[in-house]
């Protein structure tokens, strides 16, 4: 049935929203159900802010990030930052 | 268990408890009202303004403007002419405001009549015979059969033509103002249903100066009433609720003038635009010389580019000549705006509204790029946007 949407491709109007309130031009963020806002977005491992973090951390040697496996007598291991 | 108050839905800044917003229950509910907003009374004059409060009832899609009466010339008519400004910009400024958003409606009545054609496209003035100028002509006159630009006997006046004698000239002419931007779906229509609605009408007539010249020993009068109709849908209850449709845009009509015009390309900056806002329709005209001006006919002699920019010098789109302008308008629209009234426009809903729409949100400093072939004398252009905005809190 008719909607501003479906007739002018206008965005859903979000409750609460003043006239003519600002919105972003483009989607800057992937969005979606979980996407999370505050300290439980900066620490989310989807966040690349995040990722990049952990990495620059243990090039620094801040924390420190190792692992192993072991498969019959082989043994493989590696270690970033000071594990 | 604890009972918990259902928070009012909120429509257009207007706090309503017990209305869902669900189009697909509403269309089939509601009726269709068309009744008076305000009966036939006289104009208060020629250079002053109407306004009258309009009923608070159902959802308000638009108002139905008639103005009739007389234009009674006396005296020695010799050297008496109608101006271009008549009939249609009688009506100066039509300002429609409500629910707290003023100047929904904010233009002319020429324009509004281009509008009326643009958006209407089974109205059709082919084979309405009207004088303008020196002859008459059976189309591009955006006029009616059933409306009467001033005639007595067999003598008849129109914008550009000299009055052929005295006498008492009947006029009946009629303006619609859309308050939603498409009449079917109701799209930016008003909801009107509550008693914090506000919902004002206000006209300002043209000056006498303006609508005609008068020879020196002719003398004028006139017996001019208006009146407003409404056309409202009213808002069903279904299982126990009312139920409205998608009410979530308000609908603009605004017009503003220019006179920074000169010979070849000018860039008319569009006002107002900006993120939220979605350009349905831009209309406009230049008119010059002697004052109230003569429309430019719409004529490769008179322009030459004509397109829409924005940003740095995005063009998306741009015609070579006037001429295709107005081609490609009455293509779209059915009607030769051009031809006397020297309307040209851009339509960016008439195909395919989703497509074609331009969201003013990604394009910054949108504006018309308009050629004049020749240096005008004393012009200016008038151009109004229809466009689409967030109504505060809607579907």
């Amino acid at each position: 049935m008719y909607t501003a949407a479906s007739q002018y491709g206008v965005q859903p109007q979000i409750p609460g929203a003043a006239a003519g309130a600002a919105k972003p031009t483009f989607g800057l963020s992937p969005g979606g159900p979980d996407d999370k806002g505050g300290v439980a977005g900066l620490v989310n491992p989807r966040n690349p802010l995040f990722v990049f973090g952990v990495l620059l951390a243990a090039t620094f040697g801040l924390i420190g990030v190792s692992g192993s496996a072991r498969f019959g007598p082989a043994k493989l291991a590696a270690d970033l930052g000071k594990a | 268990m604890t009972a918990v108050a259902e928070q009012p839905l909120t429509l257009q800044g207007i706090a309503s408890p017990n209305v869902v917003v669900d189009p697909n229950r509403f269309y089939p509910a509601t009726r269709k009202l068309t009744y008076p907003m305000q009966s036939q009374k006289a104009i208060t004059g020629l250079g002053s303004s109407d306004s009258v409060e309009l009923r608070k009832t159902g959802i308000v899609a638009g108002l139905l403007v008639r103005v009739t009466g007389q234009l009674q010339f006396g005296g020695t008519i010799t050297g008496t002419s109608m101006t271009y400004r008549f009939p249609y910009n009688l009506v100066k400024a039509c300002r429609v405001s409500a629910n707290g958003q003023s100047n929904l409606i904010n233009c002319t009545g020429q324009q509004l009549k281009a509008f009326e054609f643009a958006g209407n496209t089974d109205l059709s003035d082919r084979g309405v015979l009207r004088s303008v100028g020196a002859t008459t002509h059976n189309q591009g006159t955006l006029s009616k059969a059933c409306e009467n630009w001033g005639q007595v006997s067999t003598n008849i006046v129109g914008p550009g033509v000299t009055v052929p004698a005295t006498g008492n000239y009947d006029v009946e002419l009629d303006w619609f103002i859309p308050l939603a931007a498409d009449q079917t779906s109701l799209i930016g229509a008003i909801f009107a249903q509550t008693a914090a609605t506000n919902l004002t009408l206000e006209i300002d007539w043209e000056s006498q100066a303006n609508l005609l010249s008068l020879g020196g020993s002719a003398t004028f009068a006139h017996t001019l009433q208006w009146q407003v109709q409404g056309v409202v849908y009213s808002i069903p209850v279904v299982d126990g609720k009312a139920v409205v449709p998608d009410l979530s845009q308000f609908h603009q009509i605004a017009g503003f003038r220019t006179s920074a015009l000169a010979q070849n390309d000018n860039e008319i900056l569009l006002p107002g635009t900006g993120v939220g806002r979605k350009l349905m329709r831009v209309i406009g005209s230049i008119s010059t010389g002697t004052a109230p001006g003569t429309p430019l006919a719409v004529t490769p002699a008179n322009y030459n580019t004509m397109a829409w920019r924005y940003g740095g010098n995005d063009t998306p789109e741009a015609f070579a000549s006037g001429q295709q302008v107005r081609s490609r308008n009455e293509q779209q629209w059915g009607c030769d705006f051009g031809r006397f009234w020297g309307l040209w426009g851009w339509d960016f809903v008439s195909e395919f509204a989703v497509r074609d729409i331009v969201d003013e949100g990604s394009v910054s400093d949108l504006r018309l790029v308009v050629g004049l072939v020749n240096a005008p004398t004393t012009p200016f252009a008038e151009v109004a946007q229809e466009t689409l905005f967030a109504a505060p809190v809607g579907a």
